[in-house]
């Protein structure tokens, strides 16, 4: 274990170092927010998968394959495509609206071209929500990995794991959570590769895995819909594809990239780093699954453990050391994204909507004391929610962001006929279904169980459509709007 | 006439099927439907000047039809039987990774980095945007 603490250290002294020279750098709500509008695509790709990803395949990934099979993968397989989906959707549209307008969120978008205090407020609220569970996500993530190196409890871990990312948060901003990702993002996608080999060495490759655990387990395990069936499979592979055009911390990376034509390489550069993400999920989970099944390791207590387990046992130290220290720096880094982005949107897009407007050193004071209250919301949820699979809950946050903003962002920018009124109608029920049929999961509600349940679907995918076609009907029910000079010139470009 | 009236018209098609297929339990009409959902939301980012360019419109087509023919076959092959594997996994599963996964990095990411200059945006776009706004921008 020496080696492994050692390398974290030094590992998160770098990432420390970086997180501090981003604080010298950061002096305008705009730096706090977005990074000052200045980065590189190599910046915006790799922040890009990870806010993506992280700490959500890094551990939930492998805990959810081990228990339910391959099919799991149609969770993190949408990276091949997805980014592509959110740059040709929003990309040029979303870069070209921060020369007209002064826009920080997704929120400020949404106001700019519905020019609806209503839509903009309900977007802010989905945002503070989505990303509370996201954070919750890489929180607990963070404790998993942290528990059993310093044999602490979950809690505890938790406790420890926010107060880190509170610190790095409250002082660096964006560019902190930015920069950091370039460097862990790029350890993590390549250790990934290496760790998919170790995986396939352990199993005695892919085909004996495969062979031993279809007869072991089950066929279906295998299978390309694992344990889950094909309805469920399906709905992430959509929700999981498509949604991303309604993800905050995607949507908002458009306005930092410095020059518009940059955006060419940049689904390239995230699709492979989130491919090679996707061999650890896979590599990992079928080998810890096949490593039990065959009685070399006993049965794991809780599924999010199995990264663990595997880089204890088959790894050497120093690549453990690194996966380690980049799964928590993934973490730190991801983690600070959603709380600054959080954070605008309680100082910056509420306040906007009640007539207020903060000057940017107010915004910056408040926006570090908003941190600090979004933290302890994040360690409330994480003790709810974190022992239940990381994955799942990565999933509920996803899906709320998706079913609540994807159609009022990704279609409204594309579509002039969109309205007011659509936007509002559709994130309002986008939001309130998706958080109440899985808040109704969780606690296990009887007509849940009754009607929902039986479908065997994912929920965000359900509310995502239904969140769809309430926009279009809408709109399509209401008035032409009458967009201003600029937005039209945006949406034509 | 707007072509991007025609393709929410289309999304919204899709996205009906996909409710009726997700609530009734349909998995072969939701296969059917998905790829419509996604490939016409795609098109409304891909369209410019009113038209989609020759490279993203092959991609566009070449993904609607991994989606579909992949998601299909994965669909009708019995998985409950362990008959084998080819290329390490059994075959429905080897069409997931092989084909749902991959080939869409390769006709769907690539093909929009490759033809970018020329389907998605080139200093004429900045010129006329600068123009319509009435001043110029960083966007340079």
């Amino acid at each position: 274990m020496g080696v492994v603490i050692g390398i974290i250290v030094v590992y998160m002294l770098i990432v420390l170092g970086i997180g501090f020279w981003a604080m010298k750098q950061t002096k305008s709500s705009e730096d706090f927010f977005v990074a000052g509008k200045r980065l590189g695509i190599i910046a915006v790709a790799m922040a890009s998968f990870s806010a993506a990803i992280s700490g959500y395949v890094f551990v939930g990934g492998p805990g959810l394959e081990y228990n339910l099979g391959i099919g799991t993968l149609w969770m993190t397989f949408p990276t091949s495509i997805s980014f592509t989906m959110a740059w040709l959707i929003l990309g040029k549209k979303m870069r070209f609206l921060a020369e007209t307008r002064d826009c920080m969120t997704v929120s400020d978008a949404i106001y700019a071209r519905y020019e609806s205090k209503g839509a903009s407020f309900l977007s802010a609220i989905a945002s503070i929500i989505g990303l509370v569970l996201y954070l919750a996500t890489q929180i607990s993530a963070f404790a998993f990995i942290l528990s059993p190196i310093f044999n602490l409890s979950f809690e505890a871990s938790v406790v420890i794991g926010m107060a880190i990312v509170l610190i790095y948060s409250v002082a660096g901003g964006m560019l902190a959570g930015v920069y950091t990702d370039v460097f862990q993002g790029s350890i993590m996608a390549i250790s990934s590769l290496i760790v998919f080999g170790y995986t396939l060495v352990h199993g005695g490759g892919m085909a004996n895995m495969t062979a031993t655990l279809a007869n072991k387990v089950s066929p279906e395990f295998v299978g390309p819909f694992g344990l889950i069936g094909p309805g469920v499979a399906i709905g992430w592979f959509f929700c999981l594809s498509i949604g991303i055009v309604g993800q905050p911390q995607i949507a908002h990376k458009f306005y930092m990239i410095k020059d518009p034509k940059k955006l060419k390489w940049g689904p390239a550069l995230a699709g492979i780093a989130g491919m090679m993400g996707g061999l650890l999920w896979l590599g990992v989970g079928l080998a810890v699954r096949y490593k039990v099944e065959i009685g070399e390791l006993a049965a794991l207590e809780n599924a999010d453990n199995a990264i663990s387990i595997f880089l204890n046992t088959y790894a050497p130290k120093a690549l453990a050391g690194i996966i380690y220290a980049g799964i928590i720096s993934a973490v730190m880094s991801t983690a600070d994204s959603f709380i600054n982005l959080a954070s605008a949107s309680m100082v910056r897009d509420i306040p906007k909507v009640f007539g207020k407007e903060l000057s940017s050193d107010q915004e910056l004071k408040y926006g570090r004391l908003a941190v600090v209250l979004l933290s302890i919301l994040t360690v409330v949820v994480s003790f709810t929610f974190g022992t239940k699979g990381i994955a799942i809950l990565g999933a509920f946050g996803w899906g709320t962001f998706a079913a609540a903003l994807a159609p009022a962002l990704g279609i409204g920018l594309n579509w002039k006929r969109g309205t007011k009124e659509g936007a509002f109608w559709s994130i309002l029920v986008g939001l309130v279904l998706n958080v109440g049929l899985e808040v109704s999961k969780s606690l296990g509600f009887a007509f849940y169980e009754n009607i929902f349940a039986p479908l065997k679907i994912y929920n965000g995918t359900l509310t995502l459509v239904i969140s769809i076609i309430v926009y279009i009907v809408v709109s399509y029910m209401t008035s032409e709007p009458k967009l201003d000079s600029d937005i039209q010139a945006v949406m034509d470009s | 006439m707007n072509k991007n009236d025609t393709w929410v018209k289309i999304l919204l098609i899709g996205a009906i099927l996909m409710l009726i297929a997700q609530i009734g339990n349909f998995p072969i009409l939701l296969v059917l439907s998905f790829p419509v959902v996604m490939v016409s939301w795609m098109t409304l980012g891909a369209l410019r000047r009113n038209k989609v360019g020759k490279g993203l419109k092959f991609s566009l087509i070449s993904l609607y039809i991994i989606w579909t023919v992949g998601f299909l076959a994965m669909i009708l092959i019995d998985d409950t039987v362990f008959k084998g594997t080819v290329l390490g996994f059994v075959p429905g599963t080897a069409i997931m990774v092989y084909g749902v996964w991959i080939l869409p990095y390769i006709f769907g990411t690539l093909v929009y980095g490759i033809r970018f200059d020329e389907d998605y945006l080139d200093e004429d776009d900045i010129k006329k945007f600068e123009k319509e706004i009435g001043h110029e921008t960083e966007l340079h």
